[in-house]
């Protein structure tokens, strides 16, 4: 049984458990998936990679971004049956990059690349965790960094 | 690889204003290397002559870059002979750059010409050095930034990240009064006075709410390249120039002048320069002991002096009570329960948060503000402060008087319109700021970003706000927009306070007081708070009826005791803020993961019957 009290233009309503256990009868107004102010996940409606997402970090735009680009590009548009199999290249011209800057990109067990794909795409790239921090700046006492990193 | 960078080098040197090289390469090589060979003797003189600083420092980076492979060349020594004979103007770097460069790649025709500019070369470098070797080195600032940020805060990293993301290899210059690299601002009234670490003043570094440590800088400094090496940098970058001030802004002709008479062009421009503290007038009219007793919050230094003053002084008396001056006041408090430092709080509104929090969640706040070891005074006016037997006093209008060793005000920000005058850009006389539209452009390539922007949101309408994720939001869509997107302020920004351990919030759009508002809060029911049982909460009177109601069902269960007086009692909960019947803010009190919920139901925007049915969506009884 909840109770309700005004105080003023104020209106405080107790509820208890159960007062909140029929579902709602509020609605929301559909989603437009191809809404295009709307923050965009890892991959645009268009099929391109949105290297702006707050999942990649800062891959993309810190001092190997370019070396990261054309190595998850290489590996997003990859028809092999291994999956980027024909992008070692890329990488390891990625992983050189990434071994200059250690502060930025500390050596962690699994290689950034492992982990940038789209399947994990609400995930860190193990490598770049520090620099993927920024995006979690935004809310660092609050977990699932809020705000602008979801999306 | 090559395809990608080519095509880049074009638009820099399109950007100059000299002449652009026509015919076939023989004849572009041979022009160049004449412009070059003159270019590089008349500016060398006219260096000497009149900036010997940056002439020294310009050697040392052609003998660096002579290693440099460098396709850009030929298209940059185009201006060497135009530019050479302004003096005033700094060109790009690479203008002395010796021909040496391009001879490797280029095909044999060019090789016979590049010799003799080979050999020219040599003969001004090595006259230099002696002359130069005796003057000072200083940085040689690129004269032109394709992307230029003033300020160097949270909003103008995040749009330099955004351009770095979109643009590939793109060349943000940020340009900061302040020494730092640019880094975030809430640690430093939230968890670095949490640290227990004794040296936590000079790492700055804090523990986030997943054990992980870092530091408030955004990035350590090898994430940015040197603004020396920025137009020289193949893939672009990120580069701060630090302790300097953009003083003047031509509008017309593109282009910042700096407080040392420095001139930079741009493409793209962001003015991200935030805010500088308000302080009181009564303050300021006090004079030299009561100022330098006072301290306005804002930076790290202010941070660590605020840090010293709170391990030597006995008193310390915040006036305001906004998020930074609560959340400072609860800092301090926790410190006070380890040393006998008295921490005052003094305000005008009734309570903590009066201008966000409706008045009963305001006054259960300044309990809890208190129970961190505060003593609040609340409806306080300051009339007058002096310094008087090596104390402060502040006289209130009531009559009552205060004697304290250090004042903190925190009593606002002034978003920072220097450049509005020069720039010719409109300053918002309801909100300050710079007024910009809904997709943060003040005027073609100028965007604004972050506290000194008063923008349009399309579905909350004009505002300014001054939030640590605005900032990143708006950063980031300025960025967004500086490299051709065209979007508007949608993704709605949110922020977040704690004021000790049984007040924590997040709130997202228009929180204003003065809002009619709706709280819907979970009924505190006898098993589920287990540590509140033992506390008696000090608003007994209100609580009453629901104390009654809670005994009825309590008797049906297993527990005997009478439901107590929860602490809690505001414990848990969602309140909405109403304007015209719609939703346009929300805060999620001590009820965290939310807040996309929380973001759904204002961009709606619709008008909802009943909001309990809106609450339910946020499952406040779970965890």
């Amino acid at each position: 049984m909840s109770s309700i009290r005004q105080e003023g233009k104020d209106k405080i309503i107790f509820v208890t458990k159960e007062d909140h256990e029929t579902p709602s009868s509020a609605e929301f107004v559909e989603e437009d998936p191809n809404d295009p102010y709307e923050e965009q996940g890892l991959i645009l409606p268009s099929g391109e990679i949105n290297w702006n997402c707050p999942c990649l970090g800062g891959m993309a735009s810190g001092p190997c971004g370019t070396e990261f680009k054309e190595a998850f590009s290489c590996f997003h548009y990859s028809k092999e049956e291994v999956k980027g199999s024909d992008c070692l290249e890329q990488f390891r011209t990625m992983q050189e990059c990434l071994q200059r800057y250690p502060e930025l990109y500390p050596k962690e067990d699994d290689a950034p690349s492992s982990q940038t794909s789209e399947e994990s795409a609400s995930e860190e790239p193990s490598g770049a965790n520090t620099e993927a921090g920024f995006e979690k700046d935004s809310d660092p006492t609050r977990p699932n960094s809020e705000s602008s990193a979801e999306s | 690889l090559n395809n990608a960078r080519t095509p880049l080098c074009v638009p820099v040197a399109h950007m100059s204003t000299g002449p652009v090289g026509g015919g076939g390469d023989n004849l572009k090589y041979a022009l160049l290397v004449g412009a070059a060979f003159v270019g590089g003797i008349t500016y060398a003189v006219i260096t000497i002559r009149g900036d010997q600083e940056r002439h020294m420092e310009r050697m040392a980076e052609i003998s660096s870059r002579k290693q440099k492979s460098a396709t850009k060349q030929p298209a940059t020594q185009l201006h060497a002979e135009p530019h050479a004979a302004e003096s005033t103007k700094m060109e790009a770097p690479p203008e002395p750059k010796p021909v040496v460069p391009p001879s490797p790649e280029d095909s044999s025709p060019p090789a016979e010409v590049t010799a003799p500019g080979a050999e020219t070369a040599s003969p001004s470098e090595s006259a230099e050095p002696p002359a130069a070797d005796s003057k000072p080195a200083s940085p040689t600032l690129p004269s032109h930034a394709p992307y230029l940020l003033i300020g160097g805060g949270t909003a103008s990293f995040a749009a330099a990240r955004s351009i770095r993301a979109r643009d590939p290899g793109a060349k943000v210059l940020i340009v900061t009064d302040e020494a730092d690299l640019p880094y975030m601002r809430p640690p430093l009234s939230k968890e670095l006075w949490f640290s227990d670490d004794p040296s936590v003043t000079e790492t700055l570094r804090f523990k986030q709410w997943n054990g992980k440590e870092r530091s408030i800088y955004f990035q350590p400094p090898s994430f940015y390249i040197d603004p020396e090496d920025l137009n020289s940098a193949e893939n672009g970058g990120v580069a701060v120039l630090t302790s300097r001030k953009v003083v003047h802004m031509d509008v017309r002709g593109n282009k910042v002048k700096l407080d040392d008479d420095t001139e930079i062009s741009y493409d793209k421009c962001l003015i991200a320069t935030g805010g500088v503290p308000r302080n009181l007038q009564v303050i300021e009219r006090a004079g030299e002991e009561v100022m330098k007793r006072t301290t306005l919050f804002r930076k790290i230094e202010d941070f660590k002096s605020l840090d010293k003053v709170s391990r030597n002084m006995k008193s310390i008396t915040i006036i305001g009570g906004g998020f930074l001056g609560s959340e400072l006041a609860c800092a301090l408090g926790r410190r006070s329960s380890e040393s006998e430092l008295e921490v005052i709080q003094m305000f005008p509104e009734k309570g903590n948060m009066g201008k966000v929090l409706p008045e009963y969640l305001s006054n259960w706040t300044t309990e809890n503000v208190k129970k961190e070891g505060v003593k609040v005074i609340t409806e306080a006016l300051v009339k007058t402060v002096s310094y008087k037997d090596d104390k402060l006093e502040i006289k209130l209008k009531d009559g009552r008087l205060v004697k304290t060793d250090h004042i903190v005000a925190a009593v606002g920000l002034e978003p920072n319109v220097d450049l509005a005058k020069s720039a010719g850009l409109e300053v918002d006389s309801d909100f300050g700021g710079y007024r910009v539209n809904a997709e943060l452009q003040a005027r073609s390539n100028i965007w604004v970003a972050g506290d000194a922007a008063c923008f349009y949101d399309i579905r909350l309408g004009r505002r300014r706000v001054e939030h640590h994720d605005h900032a990143v939001v708006s950063g980031r869509l300025a960025g967004e927009n500086m490299t051709g997107a065209s979007k508007p302020y949608w993704h709605q920004s949110m922020f977040w306070s704690d004021l000790g351990p049984d007040v924590g919030y997040e709130a997202i759009g228009i929180v204003d007081s003065s809002l009619p508002t709706v709280g819907v809060f979970a009924k505190a029911t006898a098993k589920d708070t287990p540590k509140a049982a033992t506390e008696e909460s000090g608003t007994g009177i209100r609580s009453e009826s629901e104390t009654e109601d809670t005994a009825s069902i309590a008797v049906a269960s297993t527990t005997p005791a009478p439901p107590v007086e929860h602490k809690d009692k505001y414990g848990k909960g969602v309140i909405f803020y109403l304007r015209d019947k719609v939703v346009v803010g929300i805060i999620l009190w001590n009820v965290f993961n939310r807040m996309p919920i929380a973001r759904k139901i204002i961009k709606d925007g619709e008008e909802h019957a009943d909001l309990n049915e809106v609450a339910k969506l946020f499952n406040i009884h779970e965890d």
